[in-house]
């Protein structure tokens, strides 16, 4: 090969070499949020994990709607945290509980990030680009909530009456202790159910207790979940005006027939 | 029906041909040298063209061919890395010895004239109609690299994401569950029956000799799994000239790019030691090799402390039996961790599972006869049988699986002239498996397959062949499926070649898949007991153009139907089945340059495919498929240095399944490498990832940054 040519492959090379070097390729993320989680009662025995999660659609539908936090430390009364995100916008932010030898499960929510009294508005979080670090997201965890795996809960049939709303995309089955519930944390959420339907069954795990509240919330695209969605509950006799309470005695006990009507009138 | 058909058919063959087998005899020797050095050449292929008849060349480059009925025949001597040789109108008498002496020499680029198995029986590359990528020892030397899953990176069209193999974008990541590309160890399925994927340590890339990748469905002859393609690793042979090989390479991993991902303070390192025997004795050809993997591993919980054996033994009886007889053993631990801790801290892992750690061991036993009955007709048997076992000892989940496969392929090859070729066979496989993730199952497959070649006119060659596989699950799951397949190749000139070819191609679901019902990194598995088979059809035309002998070029566009495609499906309450769920197509084009202008000093290799992976029930781009794959190399050699560049580029994957929100790059990953000859001694340098780029090929597991690797071998 001729030395010109041979000085021209390697210039060539070379360009190519320096022009790859000056791409790192993937960094660590710098961006995310952090906050100091607060933790009430007694931490339970039984506890594996806790972690911060972060989902961009409330309540999220599939892992791939959710960001997981490192394990926070366990046994402790309070800790700072942070989480690493690219930039993304979180419709909420919570904290979840995982039992050792159980499965994660995104709905056993022990905490949620409120920024205002209103605590049925999980309060969103922005990460507007890779530097930023959002801070001020706190939290307080409240133990008593966590939920061991139990094999107790209800079930029954949901029933549509009048048109579904246009923007309905599904359909969760809630229980609050009590009979008013004051927020989020105290309802136990089942997981979504797609709409529209013309009936549908459900089932929803929950711990041993007295459920003074069951009713179903319809979600729909765009709108933030919150007292407005309840659209539907369940009463003990369809002539009752006061809603149905259950109560689940031990971790086996399983209610059938807990059915709710969706009444939407004759709203479109 | 077990055998009964093909029992049948070989009689009938016999009866046919045993008049041949019953003429006088005469027979063929000589001797095979190389032409610029004048050293004899072991190992050197020679076939009858026209017949089953062929041999290897001994130690002295002599070789001996016996039972040849008279006639006049054409011999063709072939090895990878030299020119076929075809001599024409050797004549042989009966109850006389012919001699022929050639010389071969070393060829610029040597695809086009390479043998290959694709079709179950031994052709040209430029004969077949669907596409096939050849790697030789010469790419393992050159690149150093220990496993198999790290050299494929560099043939045309083949990615990897984690441990699983793509062809042409075929497999996407199924978390190690299933393959849509079937592996062989010379020529016999090596998956097991649990998982179903491809365990690549089993062979070592030193026990190998070459591997040839089979591209598009493959099913009509190798059944399921062959989905997108075939990788079938022929291993070295045991050759009677006593050499004894011993390689020892150690390396060091640099530190991490970015200081937030340095975790260690340790060296981070790994060697390896492999020594290979072999030899002639009591009329045996005898091949050992032992062989020991131990690394720190890049990342935390990525330790490893691997070992290996192999024994090949190999007989010819009477010149018309070939028997031979190979095992391989793997075995040890590694760290379990499945991802890491964070994007902000890549190379470690969540607290708890610091210790995971997964011990596995494989055992996998062939005996290969072949029976040169007479010239027209050959018969091959192969019984086989592999075990895979392995346990997680992970913090939140101690399981274990044993899988057993037993098997058994007879084969007939009529070969009625010089153009016209029909295989046929049956094949049966039994899995067996005792496992804390599935259950116990048994699954039976029955299979019988046909394939005909044949020179249609003057040089169209057309392929067509069928194959039936019968699938039984103890739980009373039944499935079959027909595999078609056609093909043509024409020769429109000596330097020119064009293929069309259509196959239809299957994968039954692994008993993973079927089965799995465990909590795996928080996620609940759930079986499900009817899954279908997915199904496939692939299509490609192409062509190979060799216009100068130092240029090689060959171009393909293919497109493949996907149905039913087996894919994890996460549902809203965090628990995972596998489904039937995608409908999909790839489409896309492939092209191969070679260049050598300065004949077997300088080399060039440029390959790149495009492709457009859709699944059309969501429209949407497919999971964990890269759209452009290219590759390139520069190998330049003098006297006894050489030194080369391989870089590897695919582009950014569009859809991650199980985290779409988590960062993706492009893949951009450059080897420099540096070694010279000393006789008996070679010592090598290989830095690879030269530019300590940082990628990931599925979520959450960062790719080996730059590592140095010194190696020293010798041939004693």
């Amino acid at each position: 090969m001729h030395p010109f040519k041979s000085l021209q492959l390697a210039l060539v090379l070379a360009l190519v070499l320096a022009a790859c070097e000056s791409d790192p390729g993937l960094e660590p993320t710098r961006s995310g949020f952090s906050g100091t989680i607060r933790f009430v009662n007694e931490w339970p025995e039984t506890t594996d994990q806790v972690v911060v999660v972060a989902a961009t659609k409330f309540p999220p539908a599939t892992t791939s709607d959710i960001v997981l936090g490192e394990p926070l430390p366990i046994g402790v009364d309070s800790v700072d945290y942070t989480i690493y995100s690219p930039p993304l916008e979180f419709s909420a932010v919570g904290v979840v509980w995982k039992e050792r030898d159980q499965p994660w499960d995104v709905t056993n929510i022990i905490g949620i990030y409120f920024p205002t009294a209103n605590k049925f508005s999980p309060g969103s979080v922005t990460i507007p680009d890779r530097s930023t670090l959002v801070r001020g997201i706190d939290m307080v965890a409240d133990l008593s909530l966590a939920r061991r795996y139990v094999l107790s809960g209800i079930s029954g049939m949901l029933r549509v009456k009048g048109s579904w709303p246009e923007k309905a995309t599904s359909v969760i089955v809630a229980a609050s202790y009590p009979a008013l519930p004051t927020g989020l944390l105290d309802v136990v959420l089942g997981t979504p159910i797609p709409a529209p339907f013309d009936s549908s069954r459900y089932e929803l795990t929950l711990p041993p207790a007295t459920y003074r509240l069951i009713g179903a919330l319809v979600l729909e695209e765009g709108a933030s979940i919150g007292l407005t969605s309840l659209r539907g509950l369940y009463y003990a006799n369809p002539d009752d005006f006061i809603p149905g309470s259950i109560t689940l005695t031990s971790d086996t006990m399983r209610l059938e027939g807990v059915d709710i009507t969706l009444d939407f009138g004759e709203e479109k | 029906m077990r055998g009964g058909p093909l029992t049948t058919a070989l009689l009938v063959c016999l009866l046919l041909t045993g008049a041949l087998s019953a003429a006088p005899e005469g027979r063929l020797t000589g001797r095979v040298l190389d032409r610029e050095t004048g050293e004899p050449m072991p190992g050197v292929n020679i076939m009858l063209i026209g017949t089953v008849l062929g041999t290897t060349s001994d130690a002295e480059g002599r070789f001996i061919l016996t039972r040849i009925p008279p006639g006049t025949y054409q011999v063709r001597f072939s090895m990878i890395g030299y020119s076929s040789v075809i001599r024409d109108g050797v004549t042989i008498r009966a109850d006389r010895a012919g001699n022929l002496d050639v010389a071969m020499e070393q060829t610029v680029i040597e695809v086009a004239e390479l043998m290959v198995t694709a079709n179950k029986r031994r052709q040209q590359i430029s004969d077949s109609p669907t596409s096939v990528a050849i790697l030789s020892r010469r790419d393992f030397e050159f690149r150093n690299q220990v496993y198999l899953n790290d050299l494929l990176e560099y043939v045309p069209g083949v990615n990897f994401v984690e441990s699983q193999i793509n062809i042409r974008g075929s497999s996407g990541y199924n978390y190690g569950a299933g393959s849509r590309v079937l592996m062989l160890i010379d020529g016999v399925p090596v998956m097991p029956g649990d998982s179903g994927d491809i365990k690549w340590d089993l062979v070592p890339a030193p026990l190998i000799d070459h591997v040839e990748v089979i591209k598009g469905a493959g099913s009509a002859l190798y059944g399921s799994s062959a989905l997108g393609g075939v990788v079938n690793i022929i291993t070295r042979k045991a050759l009677p000239r006593p050499m004894t090989q011993v390689r020892f390479s150690a390396g060091v991993y640099d530190t991490p790019r970015h200081p937030e991902w340095r975790w260690t303070d340790r060296t981070l390192h790994f060697d390896n030691v492999n020594v290979d025997h072999m030899r002639r004795a009591g009329g045996v050809n005898l091949y050992l090799a032992l062989g020991r993997r131990q690394s720190t591993g890049y990342r935390q919980s990525g330790h490893e402390q691997r070992f290996n054996g192999s024994i090949k033994l190999n007989t010819t009886i009477n010149g018309q039996h070939n028997l031979t007889l190979s095992t391989h053993l793997e075995g040890g631990k590694r760290g379990g961790a499945l991802v890491w801790r964070s994007q902000r801290r890549a190379l470690e892992v969540n607290p708890p599972a610091t210790g995971d750690v997964v011990s596995s061991n494989k055992a996998s036993a062939n005996l290969f006869h072949q029976w040169a009955y007479s010239k027209r007709f050959g018969i091959k048997t192969r019984l086989s049988y592999f075990r895979n076992y392995w346990k997680n000892d992970f913090h939140d989940n101690v399981t274990a699986s044993t899988a057993h496969r037993y098997g058994m392929e007879i084969q007939g090859e009529i070969q009625f002239s010089k153009d016209n070729a029909l295989i046929f066979g049956t094949e049966e496989s039994l899995d067996r498996v005792i496992s804390g993730l599935v259950g116990n199952h048994d699954q039976y497959v029955l299979s019988g397959y046909v394939q005909n070649e044949r020179e249609l006119v003057r040089s169209l060659q057309l392929t067509a062949g069928m194959r039936y596989d019968f699938q039984h699950v103890d739980i009373g799951f039944e499935d079959s499926e027909w595999s078609p397949k056609i093909g043509l190749v024409w020769h429109a000139r000596q330097d020119l070649s064009l293929r069309l070819s259509s196959g239809r191609g299957f994968r039954a679901a692994s008993m993973s898949e079927r089965f799995a019902d465990s909590i795996y990194s928080g996620l609940r598995i759930v079986p499900n007991e009817a899954l279908r088979s997915e199904t496939a059809w692939s299509n490609e035309i192409g062509l190979n153009f060799k216009p100068r002998p130092f240029i090689y070029i060959d171009i393909a566009a293919f497109l493949s139907d996907y149905w039913d495609l087996i894919e994890p499906q996460p549902d809203e309450t965090q628990t995972v089945q596998f489904i039937n769920v995608t409908r999909a197509r790839i489409s896309g084009i492939e092209i191969l340059f070679k260049l050598s202008p300065w004949p077997r000093r300088l080399r060039f290799e440029l390959g790149y495919t495009g492709m457009d992976p859709r699944d059309i029930d969501l429209d949407q781009a497919l999971a964990y498929r890269a759209r452009h794959l290219l590759h390139g190399s520069i190998i330049l050699e003098h006297r006894f240095l050489e030194a080369g560049l391989n870089a590897r580029y695919a582009s950014r994957i569009d859809l991650y399944k199980v985290y779409p929100n988590d960062d993706r790059v492009a893949q951009k990953v450059i080897n420099v490498h540096a070694s010279a000859h000393f006789t008996p001694w070679t010592l090598s340098v290989n830095v690879n990832n030269l530019l300590n780029y940082c990628y990931t090929q599925r979520e959450r597991i960062l790719q080996p940054m730059r590592h140095y690797v010194l190696t020293l071998s010798a041939v004693l």
